[in-house]
Protein backbone atom coordinates (compact mmCIF):
# COMPACT_ATOMS: atom_id res chain seq x y z
CA UNK A 1 0.00 0.00 0.00
CA UNK A 2 1.76 3.44 -1.36
CA UNK A 3 1.70 6.43 1.00
CA UNK A 4 0.85 9.80 -0.22
CA UNK A 5 2.83 12.55 1.71
CA UNK A 6 1.29 14.49 1.19
CA UNK A 7 -2.56 13.62 1.88
CA UNK A 8 -4.74 15.09 4.75
CA UNK A 9 -3.88 13.83 8.11
CA UNK A 10 -7.02 11.69 9.30
CA UNK A 11 -8.02 11.52 12.51
CA UNK A 12 -7.45 8.09 13.06
CA UNK A 13 -3.77 8.51 11.94
CA UNK A 14 -1.20 8.25 14.66
CA UNK A 15 1.42 10.10 15.85
CA UNK A 16 4.71 9.97 16.82
CA UNK A 17 7.14 12.61 18.82
CA UNK A 18 10.19 11.84 19.59
CA UNK A 19 11.83 12.76 23.17
CA UNK A 20 15.01 12.15 25.46
CA UNK A 21 15.86 10.50 28.19
CA UNK A 22 15.71 13.18 30.99
CA UNK A 23 12.59 14.15 29.80
CA UNK A 24 10.78 11.13 31.39
CA UNK A 25 8.68 11.71 33.82
CA UNK A 26 9.33 8.85 36.59
CA UNK A 27 7.16 9.64 39.06
CA UNK A 28 4.31 10.21 36.79
CA UNK A 29 5.01 7.29 34.11
CA UNK A 30 4.74 9.70 31.21
CA UNK A 31 6.87 12.22 29.74
CA UNK A 32 6.86 15.98 30.31
CA UNK A 33 4.73 18.85 29.00
CA UNK A 34 7.98 19.83 28.07
CA UNK A 35 8.64 17.56 25.18
CA UNK A 36 5.42 19.15 23.55
CA UNK A 37 6.67 22.80 24.47
CA UNK A 38 7.49 24.47 21.68
CA UNK A 39 7.31 28.18 20.23
CA UNK A 40 7.55 26.98 16.61
CA UNK A 41 5.81 24.17 14.95
CA UNK A 42 5.90 20.77 16.57
CA UNK A 43 7.28 17.88 14.32
CA UNK A 44 5.89 14.66 14.23
CA UNK A 45 5.53 11.83 12.15
CA UNK A 46 2.90 9.96 11.07
CA UNK A 47 2.33 6.19 11.14
CA UNK A 48 1.82 6.03 7.23
CA UNK A 49 0.83 2.44 7.49
CA UNK A 50 3.98 0.94 8.69
CA UNK A 51 3.96 -1.06 12.14
CA UNK A 52 5.97 0.57 15.40
CA UNK A 53 8.99 -1.50 14.53
CA UNK A 54 9.66 0.19 11.58
CA UNK A 55 8.75 3.75 12.75
CA UNK A 56 10.76 2.96 15.96
CA UNK A 57 13.78 1.77 13.25
CA UNK A 58 13.18 4.63 11.50
CA UNK A 59 13.57 7.15 14.14
CA UNK A 60 16.87 5.72 16.02
CA UNK A 61 18.01 5.22 12.21
CA UNK A 62 18.17 8.76 11.68
CA UNK A 63 20.93 11.10 12.72
CA UNK A 64 20.54 12.74 16.39
CA UNK A 65 17.82 10.16 16.83
CA UNK A 66 19.90 6.98 18.07
CA UNK A 67 18.77 7.14 21.72
CA UNK A 68 15.91 8.89 21.32
CA UNK A 69 12.34 7.41 23.42
CA UNK A 70 8.65 7.59 21.46
CA UNK A 71 5.77 8.76 22.32
CA UNK A 72 2.38 8.85 20.23
CA UNK A 73 -1.07 10.16 20.39
CA UNK A 74 -4.00 10.17 17.78
CA UNK A 75 -4.33 12.98 15.66
CA UNK A 76 -7.99 13.02 16.78
CA UNK A 77 -6.78 14.07 20.05
CA UNK A 78 -4.68 16.59 18.71
CA UNK A 79 -7.29 18.41 17.30
CA UNK A 80 -9.48 17.59 20.24
CA UNK A 81 -7.00 19.68 22.02
CA UNK A 82 -7.19 22.21 19.42
CA UNK A 83 -4.24 21.64 17.11
CA UNK A 84 -4.05 22.26 13.80
CA UNK A 85 -1.82 19.49 11.50
CA UNK A 86 -0.62 19.60 8.29
CA UNK A 87 1.76 17.02 6.33
CA UNK A 88 5.30 18.42 5.67
CA UNK A 89 7.11 15.63 4.09
CA UNK A 90 11.02 16.16 3.79
CA UNK A 91 11.77 14.31 0.55
CA UNK A 92 13.40 11.96 0.63
CA UNK A 93 14.59 12.20 4.05
CA UNK A 94 11.31 11.75 5.93
CA UNK A 95 8.04 11.66 4.05
CA UNK A 96 6.29 10.76 6.89
CA UNK A 97 6.87 14.69 8.87
CA UNK A 98 4.34 16.69 9.39
CA UNK A 99 3.99 20.12 11.90
CA UNK A 100 1.65 20.74 14.30
CA UNK A 101 0.28 24.00 15.93
CA UNK A 102 -2.17 25.54 17.70
CA UNK A 103 -5.92 26.35 16.24
CA UNK A 104 -5.08 30.51 14.70
CA UNK A 105 -0.85 30.58 15.87
CA UNK A 106 2.06 28.80 15.71
CA UNK A 107 3.90 25.90 18.31
CA UNK A 108 1.45 24.87 21.16
CA UNK A 109 0.59 26.59 24.45
CA UNK A 110 1.67 25.62 28.04
CA UNK A 111 -2.60 23.93 28.60
CA UNK A 112 -1.91 22.25 24.80
CA UNK A 113 1.39 20.78 25.53
CA UNK A 114 0.26 19.37 29.04
CA UNK A 115 -3.00 17.85 27.47
CA UNK A 116 -0.61 15.94 24.98
CA UNK A 117 1.79 14.94 27.77
CA UNK A 118 -1.02 13.49 29.93
CA UNK A 119 -2.72 11.94 27.19
CA UNK A 120 0.31 10.32 25.42
CA UNK A 121 1.73 6.38 25.08
CA UNK A 122 4.98 5.57 25.69
CA UNK A 123 5.96 3.69 22.49
CA UNK A 124 9.87 3.14 23.12
CA UNK A 125 12.11 4.22 25.92
CA UNK A 126 15.02 6.28 25.40
CA UNK A 127 18.01 5.47 26.30
CA UNK A 128 19.72 6.71 28.88
CA UNK A 129 23.21 5.95 27.23
CA UNK B 1 -52.71 -1.52 99.68
CA UNK B 2 -49.69 -3.15 97.45
CA UNK B 3 -46.69 -4.12 98.37
CA UNK B 4 -43.47 -4.75 97.14
CA UNK B 5 -40.11 -5.94 98.11
CA UNK B 6 -36.55 -3.95 96.75
CA UNK B 7 -33.49 -4.45 98.26
CA UNK B 8 -34.52 -6.48 101.32
CA UNK B 9 -36.97 -3.26 102.31
CA UNK B 10 -40.83 -3.63 101.95
CA UNK B 11 -42.25 -0.47 100.50
CA UNK B 12 -45.87 -0.43 101.00
CA UNK B 13 -48.24 1.35 98.61
CA UNK B 14 -50.97 3.82 100.16
CA UNK B 15 -52.66 6.95 98.94
CA UNK B 16 -50.59 6.83 95.58
CA UNK B 17 -47.42 7.01 98.05
CA UNK B 18 -44.57 4.57 99.07
CA UNK B 19 -43.61 4.04 102.49
CA UNK B 20 -41.68 2.11 104.48
CA UNK B 21 -43.02 0.64 107.75
CA UNK B 22 -40.56 1.05 110.19
CA UNK B 23 -40.00 -0.01 114.07
CA UNK B 24 -36.79 1.79 114.12
CA UNK B 25 -36.45 5.20 115.20
CA UNK B 26 -33.64 7.54 113.85
CA UNK B 27 -32.30 9.98 115.79
CA UNK B 28 -28.91 10.51 113.89
CA UNK B 29 -29.56 11.87 110.75
CA UNK B 30 -26.11 9.86 109.78
CA UNK B 31 -28.04 6.34 111.04
CA UNK B 32 -30.08 7.36 107.98
CA UNK B 33 -27.89 5.80 105.43
CA UNK B 34 -26.28 6.51 102.33
CA UNK B 35 -28.32 7.41 99.43
CA UNK B 36 -25.41 5.70 97.25
CA UNK B 37 -25.56 2.56 98.72
CA UNK B 38 -29.15 1.60 98.57
CA UNK B 39 -30.19 1.74 101.93
CA UNK B 40 -33.83 3.77 101.89
CA UNK B 41 -34.25 4.73 105.40
CA UNK B 42 -33.83 8.31 104.38
CA UNK B 43 -36.83 7.82 101.64
CA UNK B 44 -38.99 11.01 101.98
CA UNK B 45 -42.56 11.61 101.51
CA UNK B 46 -42.36 12.16 98.10
CA UNK B 47 -39.59 9.87 97.38
CA UNK B 48 -40.43 6.94 95.37
CA UNK B 49 -38.42 4.07 95.14
CA UNK B 50 -38.10 4.42 91.13
CA UNK B 51 -36.80 7.44 91.99
CA UNK B 52 -34.22 6.22 94.10
CA UNK B 53 -33.04 3.22 91.45
CA UNK B 54 -33.03 5.46 89.07
CA UNK B 55 -30.64 7.68 91.35
CA UNK B 56 -28.48 4.70 91.81
CA UNK B 57 -28.40 4.08 88.30
CA UNK B 58 -27.48 7.62 86.92
CA UNK B 59 -24.43 7.88 89.90
CA UNK B 60 -23.01 4.36 88.25
CA UNK B 61 -23.72 5.76 85.02
CA UNK B 62 -21.30 8.59 85.76
CA UNK B 63 -18.88 6.50 87.68
CA UNK B 64 -18.32 4.47 84.07
CA UNK B 65 -18.71 7.84 82.11
CA UNK B 66 -15.85 9.41 84.44
CA UNK B 67 -13.84 6.05 84.17
CA UNK B 68 -14.16 6.06 80.39
CA UNK B 69 -13.21 9.44 80.31
CA UNK B 70 -10.02 9.09 82.24
CA UNK B 71 -9.02 5.88 80.04
CA UNK B 72 -10.01 8.32 76.65
CA UNK B 73 -7.38 11.15 78.17
CA UNK B 74 -4.73 8.23 78.78
CA UNK B 75 -5.14 7.01 75.13
CA UNK B 76 -5.48 10.63 73.90
CA UNK B 77 -1.72 11.66 75.47
CA UNK B 78 -0.35 8.14 74.46
CA UNK B 79 -1.46 8.80 70.57
CA UNK B 80 -0.31 12.83 70.73
CA UNK B 81 3.07 11.49 71.94
CA UNK B 82 3.49 9.16 69.47
CA UNK B 83 2.00 11.35 66.72
CA UNK B 84 4.81 13.63 68.11
CA UNK B 85 7.74 11.29 67.10
CA UNK B 86 6.25 9.97 64.02
CA UNK B 87 6.33 13.73 63.25
CA UNK B 88 9.84 13.64 64.16
CA UNK B 89 10.89 11.14 62.05
CA UNK B 90 8.96 12.34 58.96
CA UNK B 91 10.58 16.03 59.26
CA UNK B 92 14.20 14.15 59.49
CA UNK B 93 13.08 11.79 57.21
CA UNK B 94 11.27 14.64 54.53
CA UNK B 95 14.89 16.68 55.18
CA UNK B 96 17.18 13.79 53.50
CA UNK B 97 14.54 12.70 51.17
CA UNK B 98 14.81 17.05 50.18
CA UNK B 99 18.61 16.92 50.12
CA UNK B 100 19.07 13.38 47.89
CA UNK B 101 16.27 15.42 45.83
CA UNK B 102 18.73 18.29 45.12
CA UNK B 103 21.86 16.05 44.73
CA UNK B 104 19.80 14.45 42.44
CA UNK B 105 18.38 17.83 40.42
CA UNK B 106 21.77 19.28 40.52
CA UNK B 107 23.44 15.97 38.68
CA UNK B 108 20.43 16.09 35.89
CA UNK B 109 20.86 19.97 35.50
CA UNK B 110 24.76 19.20 35.10
CA UNK B 111 23.89 16.25 32.29
CA UNK B 112 21.62 19.32 31.05
CA UNK B 113 24.17 21.91 30.70
CA UNK B 114 26.35 19.36 29.01
CA UNK B 115 23.94 18.83 26.20
CA UNK B 116 25.45 19.68 23.14
CA UNK B 117 23.43 21.10 19.77
CA UNK B 118 20.59 18.56 18.90
CA UNK B 119 20.43 16.80 21.69
CA UNK B 120 16.90 15.83 21.09
CA UNK B 121 16.58 15.84 17.05
CA UNK B 122 17.02 18.97 15.12
CA UNK B 123 16.00 21.98 16.18
CA UNK B 124 17.31 21.56 19.99
CA UNK B 125 20.37 23.58 20.81
CA UNK B 126 23.28 23.83 23.71
CA UNK B 127 21.51 25.01 26.75
CA UNK B 128 22.67 28.98 27.54
CA UNK B 129 24.48 29.21 30.99
CA UNK B 130 21.93 32.12 32.00
CA UNK B 131 19.48 29.47 31.66
CA UNK B 132 21.50 27.17 34.10
CA UNK B 133 22.52 29.63 36.49
CA UNK B 134 19.06 30.40 37.34
CA UNK B 135 17.63 27.14 37.68
CA UNK B 136 20.69 26.17 40.04
CA UNK B 137 20.10 29.37 41.59
CA UNK B 138 16.77 28.09 42.53
CA UNK B 139 17.59 24.50 43.42
CA UNK B 140 20.10 25.60 45.57
CA UNK B 141 18.24 28.80 47.58
CA UNK B 142 17.76 27.66 51.15
CA UNK B 143 14.22 29.92 50.53
CA UNK B 144 13.29 26.73 48.73
CA UNK B 145 10.99 24.29 51.11
CA UNK B 146 10.81 21.32 48.84
CA UNK B 147 12.14 20.23 46.05
CA UNK B 148 11.00 20.25 42.33
CA UNK B 149 11.32 18.19 39.24
CA UNK B 150 13.16 19.30 36.81
CA UNK B 151 13.34 18.79 32.90
CA UNK B 152 14.97 20.17 29.67
CA UNK B 153 12.17 21.56 27.11
CA UNK B 154 12.46 21.78 23.26
CA UNK B 155 12.79 24.61 23.31
CA UNK B 156 15.78 25.44 25.14
CA UNK B 157 14.65 26.35 28.17
CA UNK B 158 14.59 24.06 32.07
CA UNK B 159 10.95 23.77 33.32
CA UNK B 160 10.69 22.86 36.98
CA UNK B 161 7.42 21.61 38.14
CA UNK B 162 5.29 20.24 41.62
CA UNK B 163 2.81 17.61 40.41
CA UNK B 164 0.33 16.90 43.75
CA UNK B 165 -1.76 13.54 43.59
CA UNK B 166 -4.82 16.11 44.44
CA UNK B 167 -5.46 17.12 40.86
CA UNK B 168 -2.67 20.44 41.90
CA UNK B 169 0.40 21.04 38.90
CA UNK B 170 2.70 23.94 39.27
CA UNK B 171 5.07 24.58 36.09
CA UNK B 172 7.89 27.14 35.89
CA UNK B 173 9.02 27.68 32.60
CA UNK B 174 13.08 28.73 32.95
CA UNK B 175 14.00 31.52 30.11
CA UNK B 176 17.23 33.34 29.81
CA UNK B 177 15.07 37.27 30.27
CA UNK B 178 11.60 35.69 32.66
CA UNK B 179 10.08 32.89 33.95
CA UNK B 180 6.94 31.76 32.92
CA UNK B 181 4.43 29.87 35.63
CA UNK B 182 1.43 27.60 34.50
CA UNK B 183 -1.04 26.78 37.04
CA UNK B 184 -4.03 23.93 36.60
CA UNK B 185 -5.91 23.57 39.68
CA UNK B 186 -9.01 20.75 38.48
CA UNK B 187 -8.59 21.18 35.63
CA UNK B 188 -8.19 24.76 35.20
CA UNK B 189 -5.51 26.64 33.68
CA UNK B 190 -3.88 29.68 34.56
CA UNK B 191 -0.73 31.32 32.91
CA UNK B 192 1.39 34.15 33.82
CA UNK B 193 4.48 35.83 33.72
CA UNK B 194 6.95 36.58 36.73
CA UNK B 195 10.63 38.61 36.49
CA UNK B 196 12.48 37.82 39.49
CA UNK B 197 14.38 34.66 41.00
CA UNK B 198 12.42 35.16 44.43
CA UNK B 199 9.34 35.52 43.02
CA UNK B 200 9.68 32.35 41.68
CA UNK B 201 10.89 30.79 44.68
CA UNK B 202 7.73 32.41 46.54
CA UNK B 203 5.30 31.18 43.66
CA UNK B 204 6.74 27.62 44.49
CA UNK B 205 6.82 27.70 48.18
CA UNK B 206 3.05 29.09 48.07
CA UNK B 207 1.59 26.15 46.04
Amino acid sequence: MSFDPNSKIEDNEILFRAFHYDQWDHSENRVTSGVFNSSGSISVDRDGGRIESEIIAAFRGRENYTNCGLVKNTAKFYREVNCTLRPDPIIPVNIYHALVDRVNGVGTTKSIARNLSKNSSLVIMAKSK
Amino acid sequence: MQSIERDKFDFKYQNNKYWIPSNKEFNDPEEWGDSTTGSFYWLGEYQTPTSVVEHNLERKINEKYNLLIEYFKEELDSVKSRFEQYNKVVRVQGKELNAMKKEMNLQKLDRIAAYQNNWNGEGTYKFDEEIISKAKFILLSTDLNRQPKIFPTNRNTIQIEYEDTNNKYLEVEILRNKFIVFTELYGEGNEYEVNSLDEVIKVMNEF
